[in-house]
């Protein structure tokens, strides 16, 4: 039983050894084949460059998952800057009672001497840095009218003693030009920025 | 594959493009010297100064107010104009103040001209003006009440694309009624706000007029 199991066992170890002994056997080439080949080798850069060099290549490989990631990051971490500089002008917004309030208005019982009405202009713009006023009043002179922040910081104001007249005015916000959206536009806007109107009457100003 | 360098180009394109477009008109806070609102800004060239001044001196001859011209030139340079621009818009303005003067007469003050040069500049007619100063006087209103409320209000609804005969005819419905300043307020802002959600300018003119017109026989029609 035994010698049956055993013998094709045997039988396949020495098929196995010989046919490892015809495979280690050279193949017989032409010689200059062979000389030929072992200097393809022999030039061929060895396996450590090979690492270096596909690394130096990943290198440089655009990478989209990692830059979306990258973006993603950045995004976090502008959101996380911006909402500790704004949140508190915006929780302070957000609590205002008056918040509908405000609008360029006269200022009742106040007139010069020379029959000028003091206007309060009123831009609401509580994310702004910088907001100037310029108008025909001023000859349009960005520098001359700087507005103040009002003291709950969510509206900017200015008050200009103006002539009686019509007279035209814009907004300067963060360096760029912004109409009054409470007052009439002027109309005639021949430069391609919208200005706005007030109205100064010899009994106050209207808007 | 686009590699970083190549993105970096791009980004770098990107920003001074955007960049050159804001750098064509800064509008900053820069001194500048200051002048009386009436004067011909300095920064035009002689020869434009000249032009702006004997523009000056004709409506100045002719009784017409010149500063605004002077305020227009300012506004033109404020707003990086060339100065071709400038020159035109100005001949424009001297050419209405002197067809707002025509229709409104002699007793309409600077302000009125004012006011009815820029409505004539969007789209009135002189034939509109004359008609909402014939309406003015014949609802008794003095010689020297003042009409430039209605017309800042007409301006401000041909701005927002209100056809020029309704918005007229609604403006001239409310000086017949003596409409207080404080109605061509409220109309103005109605019709912004329902061109702004997506209505018709003149369905809208037309509608709003009408509830104020109600709101004034409501109040007992007009005040003194």
């Amino acid at each position: 039983m035994s010698h049956h199991e055993v013998g094709p066992d045997a039988a396949d170890g020495q098929s196995i050894e010989r046919v490892a002994a015809e495979l280690r056997t050279p193949v017989a080439i032409r010689a200059e084949w062979r000389a030929g080949l072992l200097r393809g080798v022999a030039m061929l850069p060895p396996p450590g460059a090979i690492a270096d060099s596909s690394r130096s290549v990943r290198h440089w490989r655009f990478r989209p998952v990692a830059a979306i990631a990258a973006g993603l990051a950045c995004a976090l971490v502008g959101a996380g800057v911006m909402g500790l500089v704004l949140g508190r002008p915006l929780r302070r917004a957000m609590s205002d009672p008056f918040m509908n309030l405000t609008s360029t208005m006269p200022l009742p019982g106040e007139s010069s001497s020379e029959g000028r009405s003091t206007v309060r202009f009123v831009f609401v713009a509580p994310y702004a840095a910088r907001v100037a006023l310029v108008g025909d009043f001023n000859a349009w002179n960005p520098a001359a009218m700087p507005m103040r922040r009002s003291v709950d910081g969510r509206a900017w104001l200015l008050d200009v003693p103006l002539a009686p007249g019509r007279h035209v005015y814009s907004f300067i916000v963060d360096g760029d030009l912004a109409p009054d959206p409470a007052a009439p536009r002027a109309g005639d806007d021949d430069f391609g920025v919208p200005s706005s109107v007030v109205l100064v009457s010899a009994r106050g100003p209207k808007s | 594959m686009i590699k970083p360098g190549y993105l970096l180009l791009i980004c770098g394109a990107l920003a001074g493009v955007s960049f050159g477009v804001r750098a064509q008109c800064p509008i900053s806070a820069t001194p500048r010297p200051i002048v009386s609102a009436g004067d011909i800004p300095a920064q035009l060239s002689p020869a434009s100064r000249q032009v702006v001044a004997r523009l000056g001196d004709s409506l100045r001859a002719a009784g017409l107010p010149d500063q605004p011209l002077y305020s227009k030139a300012a506004e033109g340079v404020f707003k990086c104009a060339t100065e071709a621009r400038i020159i035109a818009v100005v001949r424009t303005l001297a050419r209405e103040l002197g067809e707002s003067r025509a229709a409104l007469g002699a007793s309409a003050d600077d302000a009125d001209l004012v006011a009815g040069a820029a409505a004539l500049h969007v789209g009135a007619t002189p034939a509109m003006l004359a008609q909402l100063r014939e309406t003015h006087r014949a609802a008794g209103n003095g010689a020297r009440s003042s009409l430039a409320t209605p017309l800042i209000a007409l301006a401000d609804l041909l701005t927002r694309r209100v056809p020029a005969p309704a918005a007229a005819a609604a403006i001239d419905s409310l000086v017949a009624r003596r409409a207080p300043a404080d109605d061509f307020a409220a109309l103005r802002a109605a019709v912004e706000r329902d061109i702004d959600a997506g209505r018709a300018p003149e369905a809208s003119v037309m509608q709003r007029t009408q509830v104020l017109l109600r709101g004034l026989d409501a109040r007992g029609s007009g005040r003194p």
